[in-house]
């Protein structure tokens, strides 16, 4: 780097100015800020994203969150827009294309979700069971951690906390998709590449391998474990956040209840924490947060939600999603460097 | 090559290839082609371990031709510059070309951390500059602008007045290197 710079002859810095010399005692640099006019439409982005905030905050004390498709859509709508406030054209563009991208991947989710059960695979429903003995030397884990901690008249702390732990799944991956969308049109592809593959496979599986869920097994139907009570809104509903409860219950007569194989709540429990792991630096932060992804299945198991097993092949097909695209995003550098390496070989002469 | 880091460096590097650098890539007569062919296998071998992001302005790349383009810039992404960038470049409070506003006013925005030229034009920045430009000789230097001086060691050739895109907003306070 070249030490030699232009500066300002009156500069504070530079050293007596007796007409004679002008030689600061260390060369000075304009930073970028001071020479770049600032973005205007910065502070009108800034100030739309603390008016959303506030907004948010009010309607989850008011009523609930909102987890159904429509009102998520049209909440991340806002958030982009607002993220979006006086950029070019051309960066709307991406975005009508992201959004439809977007867009048809939920539909398909969901049409394929609701025609998982009408597909006429054969319902899964003593195998997960069977595995789940295997893992954990003959006990049924769900039924275990309910005799241990459950009771129906009290709801302990650690009822709440799986409640929530249960809740964010409707939350963090919206977030992470809204938050990357705004910030880095780069990394949102990355993350959507993996989240995209991640329910493609799940939505196979779901049409393929129907499975029923711990709670229907323990049901009158099938009674192949021990009576389960599915609590799972109850510390939820305990800490007064009734209206997020009613309308999960809502979205539960419309979705589809032999879904439980992968369990997509504790994919998502380990994709988003994944996906942000390489930048967190201290490992202990790191341990803590992978940590969730535990806590997240453990409530699963313990609410009658899911099997372990449908947990752990969530967490399989996390890892196979971010293997492939890592695989593929490294390949795709090296045929691209490897393009210009062959230019520069024929353009300098050895 | 004359690049340092001024500040601590980010994991990814952003490296924006200027108009110049390009042109000095492009042009197997350009006396920095050589050098500017060697900083750019560098950053190559960079880009392909993930530590280095290269950039370069639509309008720069618009002009190349689409062999070069598809090949020798394969890993090169494009920096959309629009109407609104234009506009902020006139607003740039320093004396530097037209194109080097614009580079400017896309590394504030993009949040480009280096850029690799083969002009001075960025010298005076605080920002990390990989230069492949030829050093100057200090009697052949250009005259100084007024308000400025020139210090040794030499070899910055302040931009010719006439180039200036807007020379007549004062530049604000300095900050020392030593900071």
């Amino acid at each position: 780097m070249s030490e030699s710079t232009l500066v300002r002859a009156d500069a504070e810095d530079s050293g007596p100015n007796d007409g004679s010399t002008a030689q600061p005692t260390t060369p000075t640099r304009w930073p970028l800020e001071a020479v770049v006019p600032d973005d205007p439409w910065y502070y009108v982005r800034l100030a739309g994203f603390a008016l959303f905030s506030i907004f948010y905050v009010l309607w989850f004390v008011e009523k609930g969150l909102i987890i159904d498709r429509i009102s998520v859509g049209i909440s991340v709508l806002i958030f982009i827009a607002i993220g979006h406030l006086g950029r070019p054209l051309r960066r709307w563009g991406w975005l009508a294309f992201d959004l439809l991208c977007y867009c048809v991947m939920w539909f398909c989710y969901e049409e394929s979700r609701g025609w998982a059960d009408r597909a006429g695979f054969e319902w899964q429903v003593e195998a997960p069971r069977n595995i789940d003995r295997f893992l954990f030397f003959g006990t049924d884990p769900n039924v275990w951690l309910q005799r241990h901690f459950y009771n129906k008249n009290v709801i302990h702390w650690y009822d709440k906390v799986a409640s929530v732990t249960y809740f964010t799944h409707f939350i963090f991956p919206v977030i992470a998709i809204a938050v990357l969308w705004v910030t880095s049109h780069r990394e949102w592809a990355r993350f959507m590449r993996r989240f995209a593959s991640l329910l493609l496979v799940s939505c196979a599986m779901f049409v393929i391998l129907p499975t029923i869920p711990p709670w229907m097994a323990a049901g009158r139907n099938y009674r192949i474990i021990a009576p389960l009570a599915r609590h799972t809104s109850r510390g939820f509903s305990s800490l007064g956040l009734h209206g997020f409860v009613r309308s999960w219950q809502s979205a539960l007569d419309w979705g589809n209840a032999v879904a439980a194989m992968p369990s997509l709540h504790s994919a998502f429990a380990l994709f988003v924490p994944a996906f942000f792991l390489p930048r967190i630096k201290p490992i202990w932060l790191k341990a803590l947060v992978l940590c969730f992804p535990v806590m997240m299945l453990t409530s699963l198991v313990y609410f009658g939600e899911h099997w372990v097993i449908d947990g752990l092949v969530g967490w399989l097909l996390v890892g196979l999603s971010f293997w492939f695209w890592g695989w593929f995003e490294r390949r795709q550098l090296r045929v691209r460097a490897d393009r210009a390496r062959l230019f520069l070989t024929a353009s300098v002469p050895a | 090559m004359r690049g340092t880091a001024r500040s601590a460096r980010p994991k990814v590097r952003k490296v924006l290839l200027d108009g110049s650098f390009v042109n000095a890539l492009l042009a197997t007569d350009a006396a920095e082609h050589a050098e500017a062919c060697a900083l750019y296998s560098r950053l190559v071998d960079n880009y392909e371990r993930g530590a280095d992001r290269l950039f370069a302005l639509s309008t720069v790349l618009g002009d190349v031709p689409r062999e070069f383009r598809h090949n020798a810039l394969a890993p090169v992404s494009n920096v959309h510059v629009a109407a609104q960038h234009r506009s902020a470049a006139r607003e740039v409070a320093a004396p530097v070309s037209p194109q080097a506003a614009l580079s400017l006013i896309m590394l504030r925005r993009e949040r480009i951390t280096a850029v690799a030229t083969a002009t001075h034009e960025f010298d005076p920045l605080d920002i990390e500059v990989l230069s492949v430009a030829s050093r100057i000789d200090p009697d052949d230097s250009a005259p100084v602008p007024d308000g400025y001086v020139a210090f040794e060691p030499a070899g910055f050739a302040p931009p010719d007045s006439d180039v200036v895109s807007s020379g007549t907003a004062p530049m604000p306070g300095p900050r020392s290197t030593a900071e």
